[in-house]
């Protein structure tokens, strides 16, 4: 160490010994114990006290690197509460991010340099040098003095050392955040629990790409006030948490409009207005299907997604013939198109993201193939994600990460039951199941007509008569039998008169529509049986 | 929950036509039936209401459709009810004696 320091502006010069307590104080083996955010601030008070300044700042560059953030201070704390930001390239610290060189200011108010941090807090001698972390600024260390003084050359030096010990420190900050915010989000989003939906069964798999990046990838299920069933699977292109911010954002919007519209097309026509509006140079890749409440064939529409692999009882497993067009974000607002598919009862049906069928060295098609000669139809959900992954994936790691949903539409039961709180509410819900179930037998139009009217008259009685204030539930069972139906609404209330008058219409429409009818009104509760052929229309 | 849809258009001779559509039951009929009475202004001589489109009807749907008709009776405005054949509304309007109101197409 030479003692040329001639160069320094003025103030004294440190004897060899004192230079060397500070570079000490800096690079104290304690310090390597502090968790990010307390060796931040640990050192930004050591600084404070050995250079005896009233303040010690880190300004760190926002995503669009246009802002420095004040993210951590002493002797200014209300900085970072008030979010105050810098403009790159304006300013004091503005300067030194754009110049990469440490600057000195010895009076704020001599100078007409613009600074919303430091000169409306009363500062008046300025020190800062900027943060570098692999040749790129990350951001800048700023000190300030309330009192007109002139910082050293060794001020300069040991505040440089200062930075370089932090900026590697926040460099691992800022990835972990953002690593971890991703998996949280992504864990949020893609929930592995399924919403239940009476007559489907359902299993879902997400598995993170390399090195454990969570990505775009995401899948998702959801039922309409309709009783249609909204189907996703989609790949937002990028990695790491903006890829699973766009993700969120189109898995809500896709959400919001699948309320406006049954027509995937039409659905989708909008998700890609909305993403060339909002988020510009963003692109995903989506397919999208709604179920009818019958769940007996499919709608769909891909924004240049792969195709969803069918595998019907009796057959081969097959790429649905789903044209796709676009991807999400790159076109031209043209009008997009709906397909529609039959699923037969049994049927499976596999929606997946390129993760899944992309190998290194490998065509795609020969990925799909492997995914076709692994879906067999009948199997269970659960247990066709687990050889799915099995097969395609097994020890290898994912490069990109992977999203697979099965979904099968359920056998004809010979006992179906449900069971719903006892509220007006919940009457097209009880409609819905009835008619999904319905739809699995050979019943006429007419008889599955009368059943629904009967059974939700039945239903609406136990509504209005079963319970006080406090409310109950309903349970509605339908029993197949020999070319008749029996349907069973039950409660657990205590029976009262009807209140108003010409109520009297549900119990005619309950008569009228069923062959016969028995109540049994106990005090456990009241149940109504209701018998119906499944062929023959108009009055038995 | 239950979700109806509900359109008024201006016909010619003062009449309008009330077009229903989606499910009526107990959870929605109230809400409904509001809705229809406030569609219906002083100066209408004659109402059309549109079934058509409507997939489930219960007795509170029926109720609502009784107590409006019940309404225009007194002041002498005419109601006609569209119902289609094979329909299950058809079929509910039938058993609640509501026929006599009703017509195919107008």
């Amino acid at each position: 160490m030479s003692m040329s320091m001639s160069m320094s502006t003025s103030g004294d010069l440190l004897s060899d010994e004192e230079r060397l307590r500070r570079f000490a104080s800096l690079t104290d083996r304690a310090l390597a114990y502090l968790s990010t955010e307390d060796l931040l601030v640990e050192l930004l008070d050591r600084l404070c006290e050995m250079l005896t300044v009233d303040a010690a700042v880190v300004l760190l560059m926002d995503e669009s690197r246009s802002y420095l953030v004040t993210t951590v201070a002493r002797g200014m704390e209300d900085a970072v509460r008030q979010d105050v930001r810098v403009p790159v390239g304006l300013g004091f610290a503005g300067r030194i991010a754009t110049d990469m060189n440490a600057a000195i200011l010895d009076d704020l108010h001599q100078e007409m340099v613009p600074d919303p941090l430091m000169r409306d807090r009363g500062f008046v001698s300025l020190l800062g040098v900027p943060l570098v972390s692999q040749g790129t600024v990350m951001g800048v260390l700023q000190l300030g003095s309330l009192e007109p003084r002139q910082f050293t050359q060794d001020d300069v030096q040991l505040l440089q050392s200062a930075g370089d010990r932090m900026a590697p420190a926040l460099e691992a900050r800022s990835s972990n955040e953002q690593r971890s915010a991703a998996v949280m989000l992504q864990r949020s989003l893609v929930p592995p629990r399924l919403p239940p939906v009476a007559g489907l069964s359902m299993a879902a798999r997400y598995v993170p790409g390399e090195g454990g990046a969570v990505g775009g990838d995401w899948y998702d299920v959801f039922t309409l006030p309709t009783g249609h069933v909204g189907l996703a699977v989609g790949d937002v292109v990028g990695h790491g948490l903006w890829a699973a911010v766009v993700m969120g954002r189109l898995r809500s919007a896709l959400r919001a409009y699948a309320l406006s519209s049954l027509d995937p097309g039409e659905v989708l026509t909008q998700l890609d207005a909305k993403l060339r509006h909002f988020e510009p140079s963003q692109m995903a890749t989506l397919l999208y299907g709604v179920l009818d409440p019958k769940l007996e064939r499919i709608q769909l529409s891909s924004a240049g997604h792969l195709p969803a692999i069918l595998a019907a009882p009796g057959g081969r497993s097959v790429d649905l013939d789903v044209p796709p067009d676009l991807p999400l974000g790159v076109s031209f607002g043209d009008p997009r198109r709906t397909t529609t598919v039959d699923i037969a009862a049994d049927g499976l049906l596999c929606l997946y993201t390129d993760g899944l069928v992309e190998r290194r060295g490998e065509h795609l098609d020969q990925g799909i193939a492997r995914l076709r000669s692994t879906l067999h139809p009948g199997g269970d959900p659960e247990d066709a994600c687990g050889s799915i992954m099995a097969a395609l994936v097994g020890r290898e790691e994912p490069r990109d990460d992977i999203a697979l949903l099965v979904v099968k539409r359920e056998l004809v039961q010979e006992h179906n039951a449900l069971v719903v709180p006892a509220e007006p509410s919940a009457l097209a819900r009880i409609r819905v199941a009835l008619r999904r179930w319905l739809a699995a037998t050979d019943a006429s139009d007419a008889a599955a007509d009368d059943l629904l009217v009967a059974v939700c008259e039945a239903a609406a009685n136990s509504v209005e008569h079963a319970y006080g204030p406090a409310g109950g539930t309903i349970e509605v069972s339908l029993e197949l039998g020999d070319g008749e139906v029996t349907a069973t609404v039950r409660d657990n209330g205590s029976w009262r008169p009807a209140r108003g008058c010409g109520r009297g219409r549900g119990m005619l429409l309950m008569e009228r529509c069923s062959d016969e009818v028995h109540i049994d009104r106990g005090t456990a509760g009241t149940e109504v049986k209701l018998y119906r052929r499944l062929w023959g229309d108009g009055d038995p | 929950m239950t979700q109806e849809t509900l359109a008024v258009r201006s016909e010619e001779g003062g009449y309008i036509r009330l077009v229903l559509g989606g499910e009526i039951d107990m959870a929605n009929a109230d809400r409904l039936g509001n809705r229809m009475h406030t569609a219906i202004g002083n100066e209408v001589r004659g109402v059309v209401v549109d079934l058509t489109d409507v997939t489930y009807i219960d007795s509170a749907g029926v109720r609502v459709l009784v107590m409006l008709a019940s309404r225009l009776n007194q002041l002498r405005v005419d109601l006609q009810l569209i119902v289609p054949p094979g329909s299950l509304t058809r079929r509910v309007v039938e058993i609640t004696g509501l026929e006599a109101l009703a017509s195919d197409s107008s």
